[in-house]
């Protein structure tokens, strides 16, 4: 049950990860503006919640509003920096939107934060014998799973996908290649963007949606990224799964240290195979 | 060539500094002047790693903490002196900057500022929980008393000015040091693993070594600038460990210049101030703040120092290399 | 190279600019007003909490203005200077400093969180400024000073009140969760005394760390337990989020809950999970204008202002800016020690009933009220039915047990 619990936790932080390694990955940049997309995600859906009453509909135009609105941010604020050559300038960048965008959000808002209700299908819970399975955890699992088996298949299958592979190897051979590598890079964001503002949205009526509730996430979503590897989508996988388990255990067990215990393992993989468990090498 | 006309300059420039410093608190709150200050060592000592030696860290915060809370635990627990407790303070910052220095040196770039960032986050959460009796978890630690410093005259930190000032020298003495260190032949390898470490290690330097020694001693400076942090307070706050103050240290030193001097206390300077006035006027000042960094990074990447430098050379048709070129081989090994 | 130049132009040009504000609002800054009794208000105007911060602001102002529009005090207006805490001690000190060193403020007031008013309060007892605290605290042993007066109930008499109201009218055997922290372990402390005395059943307790957005792994355990109803100790978002998910595990419903402290925003927020099973304490309410003239004047001054209700972090704050106000008036001077004696001497009726401070530990003496939420039938700020109001003699403890922290010293709490 507790398994369960954390699964659904760590389907949200494999969504977060999967696009911070995507942007990382294909650009080099350390997007810590991830949490306040994120956040967008969730209020996107609680504004189109009340608009159009579906649920799934709602998830769908904000998932691509926020996105569109990644596609903005990429093209015009961080694109002038990439003739920089250097990653610490969109890294400022991002570090820079993740302060302001939620100041933004509560003035538009409100400081207050807000609620969504679980879609009517979706409320409640199943019974297993003494077990008491939310219902709306399991979709969590299951719709990422999905999401995620299409993200595999789109980028192994599809050509824009071996495209957005292979910028994340060797930028410069597509370019020689003919392919418009700021187009990939502007794509490859919006869709790590996109992960991120579903996260926010399915997350949305099991959490509180408020201003701040990306910033916690987004340390964590590190953790999870570093952990699986920068740059690896599998890595983004196993890592949320590891760290969702152990957030839904150790605050159960001993809460004091678990904060401790996930810096402390991201440090120890950092030092002795920072690649991550499947990243790849020569990024260090 | 210009080496000589460099350190000639560089000179008037802190004549210059210690003269606007000493007529801050005319004209500026006393205690915003005095958080100046502060702040100011903090991204002065931060800069030695990122400006000079060309390493990014995201978890300063921690010897700045640890800085803080020696000091304060010296007060509190065993009731040290002033000057002790600033020494202990600064020990104890130091210590840890060698060894976390030492264990994360051989990473680059984004890896090795993620690496101290982790480490950041470890000690906050130490403080905040298992460590809680000693530090006072996130109600920081209270129960300093009032401060005065007796050898070698007496000086009453309870007030205001008089605290000032006794910031300002520790801060002064330490600029000093700061700049013979990255004008002697050692802050030239600093520059030069910078640049080029390759190059660098090509020659037969030992460049990790370098880079540890230089970053034990950014984190001296940080958390020199903590123990008198808590002696300015009076009080210790859990927020010194948290990685938003090591975001603090990346702001001011961006804001003011990377590449300066001064950048980093000139960008305190102005982010502290900004933040205290601003913020009693406009409730939103997060937006100005986080806007500031944008506009920073698109538009003046330099930093105000920076810039001004930038348009200096310009101005004279001198051939040396603007700063922000010099930045460009930063990351990329 | 033209283009350079033209940047060079354009950036100088900004630089300038820039130097021109510095130094316009450089000047500008220092306040002058004179002949004013200031007051130093520190709130968290920016945070997670920053609409109890806003409701801080809005209190303060209001009680300022209602006597400036009677002429002020002793003859000179009022003046309040806010500054923004973000809940963090750190800031609060320094901008504490700032206000008392720079501004020279007669008076300080304000803050949430009850580790900014240990804070604030041992710099107040060190600088000997008067500070009018809003939150709840538990200052016992050496944290008492004289210089501090706290605004709402201490959590002692929070969980009293709710806890006495819960044996008494449903069941014995109850299961808590506590959020990780010392307001939450003093609750949880003062809920196993109250059950002890009142012949309660404690079934167990589960930490929940701050700030948690994941209740779902503790729901189990607490149904498990089979409790008559559940505690939670616990505010604001942790609180809104753990209803939600108790929620969504069917436990409301099944099981009373008690929030030992409560908001009226949680209830808009989750919005209609907040129903009749579940209950909160709170110190003021604003639909207790039906019962106390004062709460009539109090919540119709302030909805003419601001077109909402009070909420009770922020009715704290008007309650201590008034009776210091009216402490001043009483005392015909500014001079700190003379106040202090006319706070401790006055008897307040501003808000409710008639309420004054204890001596020894400058409590405010109070009632705390019992809410029941309304679920679906509440609309717009009618979100609850007061269903109690205990009177502060039922919770307080006197001046001896204060001092000594007991009995809650003599608390084990729970691991």
């Amino acid at each position: 049950m507790q398994v369960i619990l954390g699964l659904a936790l760590g389907a949200i932080f494999i969504l977060l990860a999967s696009g911070l390694s995507m942007i990382y990955g294909l650009m080099d940049v350390v997007n810590f503006a991830h949490g306040a997309f994120y956040m967008l995600g969730a209020y996107a859906i609680y504004t189109l919640n009340r608009f159009l009453g579906n649920f799934g509909l709602g998830v769908a135009f904000s998932v691509i509003i926020v996105a569109l609105m990644g596609s903005v941010v990429e093209l015009t604020l961080l694109r002038p920096l990439y003739k920089r050559n250097n990653p610490l300038y969109p890294l400022l960048l991002t570090f820079g939107l993740a302060l302001a965008i939620p100041d933004i959000i509560k003035i538009i808002y409100g400081l207050v934060g807000k609620s969504i209700q679980y879609p009517e299908s979706l409320m409640g819970s199943f019974l297993l014998g003494t077990l008491v399975i939310p219902k709306y955890r399991v979709f969590v699992i299951i719709f990422t799973f999905t999401i995620l088996i299409a993200l595999w298949l789109f980028l192994k299958k599809s050509d824009l996908g071996m495209i957005l592979r292979a910028s994340t190897r060797d930028k410069e051979m597509v370019d020689i290649l003919g392919v418009s590598v700021p187009k990939v890079m502007t794509a490859g964001f919006t869709m790590g963007i996109a992960l991120a503002a579903l996260g926010g949205s399915i997350a949305a009526p099991m959490v509180a949606v408020e201003p701040d509730m990306g910033v916690n996430i987004i340390m964590q979503s590190f953790v999870v990224t570093v952990i699986g590897g920068l740059g690896s989508l599998g890595g983004a996988i196993i890592g949320g799964i590891i760290i969702g388990q152990v957030v839904s255990l150790t605050s159960l067990l001993a809460g004091a240290y678990a904060d401790v215990a996930i810096y402390f393992a991201m440090a120890t993989i950092l030092l002795l195979r920072p690649r991550g468990l499947f990243g790849e090498i020569g990024r260090e | 060539m210009g080496i000589l006309k460099n350190i000639a300059d560089k000179y008037r420039h802190i004549f210059l500094a210690f003269l606007i410093l000493l007529c801050m608190p005319a004209v500026i709150p006393v205690p915003t002047a005095s958080t100046i200050l502060i702040y100011g060592l903090y991204a002065l000592g931060y800069n030695i790693a990122l400006g000079y030696t060309g390493m990014l860290s995201f978890g300063h915060a921690a010897f700045f903490g640890l800085g803080a809370y020696g000091a304060g635990i010296a007060f509190r627990y065993f009731n040290a002196s002033v000057w002790s407790s600033l020494l202990t303070g600064a020990a104890l910052a130091t210590f840890f900057s060698l060894i976390i220095g030492a264990l994360c040196v051989r990473k680059r770039g984004v890896y090795f500022a993620l690496l101290i960032a982790a480490f950041g986050q470890m000690f906050y959460f130490l403080a905040l929980s298992p460590l809680k009796r000693i530090t006072g978890g996130e109600d920081g630690l209270r129960g300093i008393p009032v401060l005065s410093v007796e050898t070698p005259f007496h000086v009453n930190l309870a007030d205001p000015i008089s605290l000032y000032f006794f910031i300002l020298v520790i801060v002064a003495i330490s600029i000093l040091v700061m700049h013979r260190f990255l004008q002697s032949p050692f802050g030239s390898l600093l520059q030069g693993i910078r640049e080029n470490e390759k190059r660098l290690r090509a020659c037969g330097y030992n460049t990790n070594f370098i880079k540890v020694f230089s970053f034990s001693v950014s984190g001296l400076f940080a958390g020199l600038a903590g123990a008198l942090y808590t002696i300015f307070l009076g009080y210790v706050p859990l927020n010194s460990l948290y990685w938003l103050t090591s975001g603090t240290a990346l702001l001011m030193t961006l804001l003011g210049g990377v590449g300066t001097f001064f950048g980093p206390l000139l960008g305190a300077g102005i982010f502290i101030y900004f933040e205290d006035t601003i913020s009693a006027i406009v409730a939103r000042w997060e937006i100005i703040v986080g806007g500031m960094f944008v506009f920073l990074i698109l538009v003046f990447p330099e930093g105000v120092l920076g810039t001004i430098r930038k348009k200096m050379e310009q101005f004279g048709q001198t051939e040396s290399k603007s700063v922000q070129e010099r930045m460009l081989n930063w990351l990329k090994k | 190279m033209r283009q350079e130049v033209e940047e060079m132009k354009n950036r100088r040009l900004v630089l300038l600019a820039i130097t021109f504000i510095l130094g316009f609002v450089m000047v500008w800054t220092p306040v002058m007003a004179a002949d004013t009794i200031k007051l130093g208000c520190l709130s968290p105007l920016t945070g997670p909490y920053a609409a109890l911060g806003d409701s801080q602001k809005k209190n303060v102002e209001l009680a300022v203005e209602l006597y400036n529009k009677e002429g002020g005090v002793l003859g000179k207006k009022v003046e309040v200077l806010i500054r923004d805490s973000q809940m963090n001690p750190g800031v609060a000190l320094r901008k504490a400093q700032e206000l008392v060193f720079d501004q020279k403020v007669d008076y300080l007031v304000g803050t949430l969180s009850s580790s900014v008013v240990k804070v604030i309060s041992e710099f107040s007892a060190k600088n000997k400024i008067l500070y009018m605290g809003f939150p709840q605290t538990e200052a016992t042993g050496k944290d008492i000073n004289r210089y501090a007066f706290t605004g709402m109930v201490s959590p002692f008499m929070c969980a009293m009140a709710i806890s006495k109201y819960a044996f008494q009218n449903h069941g014995k055997k109850w299961y808590a969760l506590t959020a990780d922290y010392v307001w939450g372990h003093n609750l949880l402390k003062s809920w196993i005394y109250s059950s002890q005395v009142s012949g309660g059943e404690f079934l167990g307790n589960t930490y929940a760390p701050l700030g948690a957005s994941d209740f779902s792994a503790f729901m189990p355990k607490i149904i498990a337990a089979n409790p008559d109803f559940i505690v939670f100790n616990n505010l604001g978002r942790d609180q809104n989020a753990a209803l939600k998910q108790a929620n969504e595990m069917g436990i409301i419903g099944k099981k009373k809950i008690f929030c030992s402290k409560t908001e009226i925003t949680t209830m808009k927020e989750i919005y209609p999970l907040y129903d009749e099973n579940v209950f909160g304490g709170v110190t003021f309410y604003w639909e207790l204008q039906d019962k106390y003239p004062a709460a009539k004047k109090y919540v119709k001054a302030f909805w003419e202002k601001y077109n909402e209700p009070p909420l009770q972090d922020g009715e704290a704050g008007f309650f201590q800016v008034m009776a210091l106000l009216d402490a001043l008036k009483r005392a015909k001077t500014t001079d700190t020690e003379a106040v202090i004696k006319a706070l401790e001497d006055g008897k307040y009726t501003f808000t409710k009933g008639e309420e004054y401070y204890q001596k020894c530990n400058h409590q405010r003496v109070t009632s705390q009220i019992i809410l029941r939420g309304k679920g679906k039938r509440g609309e717009g700020w009618s979100m609850a039915e007061v269903v109690a109001e205990i009177p502060a003699r039922d919770i307080m403890r006197n001046c001896d047990q204060a001092i000594k922290d007991l009995p809650l010293s003599t608390i084990q709490l729970p691991k």
